[in-house]
């Protein structure tokens, strides 16, 4: 491909100012083509499109989180000795983030627990680094951070105990109802219906466990019509039940669905943000940021990227 | 009109002047203007519901918020989406739980679906990933089953959860 420089009438360089008081030039990332002609590092990569601070915005947190689910699990031994240190300072500012907002704390806690083991497993032949002392080092660092997540999580609900006029439990079902059909999990509405009775009979209305296997499994496919056409993974489901018994439409057990074709097909995730790919020029660059597009005046079109498939970019 | 204002009282007997834009995108007071024709400027819209400092939280978020473009209808996916707050909603919502819990009084009360939308979704987000005890101590919320009923309500989630 050739190289494509910047007109010489563009608009100047455009500089910014790091956290840490000092400018920098955006680093342009273009991948000329997605899978083979690729002549930038990870580490990069990952600094070009400033992961390390793109944590403390959580819109692109859970975006990130799953990058690095990805790469500490299945790539470690692919990863420079660069990029596991990139690694290292994204899951510390990863945590840092947490614990300020509060947020997503069992998250992270996961993800630290995953890295200690996945670098436990490493033992004795260090395959991922080679050297018995950094292996030491990143062990201890992450035995750090796990003290680190226990101990302040403790702290957090102590604090908490002792403020608060107006309780979860005092708001009208209808708001608790609102909050909880904003949880996109399962599992999470489970454990809210375990607080208490009243808690437990908002978690149990079908309505809900509809709008949740519709969120997941619908496929989006809405019609026309007034009746609801549900995605192919449903209404396979449902097929499949009936030939057993006569399914009644109003009496389907929305919950049970749910499980078991989470079980069957995972479930869908959904960002706030993501990387996407210019595919005129193939600049990768996050959503709400822009990036300078030498092919301007064309009509601009752009992919989202999954963080598997950024990943599998990479490496 | 551009500018022109109207004048609403909290519950504790404070008034405010906001600009009828701004006011607006409470539905429950676009209601009252447009259908009662209270478009007088010497007209007081009391909020029996809403406390002066709730109400002026509001304001401030309606404020800030005049330009947003309508949300889409029932987007249900966008609803799900609880990380999809914007930064200046997250530092607007760095309060106590008891301010939190009377925005979403409010929001609702005004009708205001933006502002109910990421209240809700910022109680959400200290739900999620939880265990039931972990909520419990979160929001300082009593455990009321039996232990007969907690067995009972364990059972049916182990069946959800097991591989």
């Amino acid at each position: 491909m050739p190289f494509i420089g910047r007109d010489w009438r563009a608009n100047g360089e455009q500089w910014t100012k790091t956290e840490l008081g000092s400018w920098q030039r955006p680093k342009p990332i273009s991948l000329s083509n997605s899978l083979t002609n690729l002549n930038a590092s990870l580490s990069d990569i990952l600094n070009a499109l400033d992961i390390v601070n793109s944590v403390s915005n959580i819109r692109r947190f859970n975006y990130v989180a799953k990058v690095v689910q990805i790469l500490l699990k299945e790539k470690l031994s692919e990863l420079s000795g660069n990029a596991q240190r990139c690694l290292f300072q994204i899951i510390e500012r990863m945590i840092d983030t947490a614990l300020k907002t509060g947020d997503n704390i069992p998250l992270m806690q996961r993800i630290v627990t995953q890295f200690h083991n996945s670098i436990e497993a490493a033992y004795p032949f260090y395959y991922y680094i080679g050297s018995s002392q950094l292996w030491q080092q990143h062990i201890e660092k992450l035995t750090h951070m796990k003290e680190k997540m226990k101990h302040i999580r403790v702290n957090r609900i102590k604090t908490d105990e002792d403020n608060s006029k107006i309780k979860f439990d005092y708001l009208p079902v209808e708001m608790q109802r609102e909050i909880v059909r904003r949880l996109d999990s399962g599992a999470d509405i489970a454990n809210v219906g375990m607080i208490n009775s009243n808690l437990y009979r908002v978690t149990q209305e079908l309505l809900l466990w509809r709008q949740l296997c519709l969120h997941h499994f619908g496929d989006e496919t809405k019609n026309s019509n007034q009746a609801t056409v549900f995605g192919e993974k449903i209404s396979g489901f449902l097929r499949r039940q009936n030939k057993n018994m006569n399914l009644d439409m109003d009496n389907v057990d929305w919950k049970k669905i749910y499980f078991v074709l989470k079980r069957q097909y995972g479930l869908r995730d959904v960002y706030a943000e993501m990387i996407h790919q210019c595919q005129l020029c193939k600049y990768l660059y996050w959503q709400d940021a822009d990036h300078p597009c030498p092919y301007e005046k064309l009509s601009s079109s752009s992919k989202p990227i999954t963080p598997r498939k950024l990943v599998i970019m990479l490496i | 009109m551009a500018g022109h204002k109207i004048k609403l009282q909290s519950s504790d007997g404070d008034t405010f002047d906001v600009e009828v834009e701004i006011a607006k995108q409470s539905a429950t007071i676009k209601t009252m203007l447009e259908d009662l024709g209270m478009d007088e400027e010497e007209d007081v819209i009391p909020l029996p519901n809403v406390n002066s400092a709730i109400l002026k939280k509001v304001i401030q978020w309606a404020t800030h918020h005049k330009d947003d473009p309508p949300p889409p209808e029932d987007d249900e996916n966008r609803e799900k989406n609880t990380n999809d707050i914007s930064s200046w909603d997250q530092d607007f919502l760095k309060v106590d739980q008891g301010t939190l819990f009377e925005l979403i009084l409010a929001a609702n009360y005004l009708d205001i679906k933006g502002l109910l939308d990421v209240t809700c979704k910022t109680v959400a987000n200290m739900i999620k990933g939880k265990t039931p005890e972990e909520i419990r101590r979160t929001f300082n919320i009593k455990n009321d089953f039996t232990p007969q009923e907690e067995e009972q309500i364990k059972k049916e989630n182990e069946w959800c959860e097991e591989k």
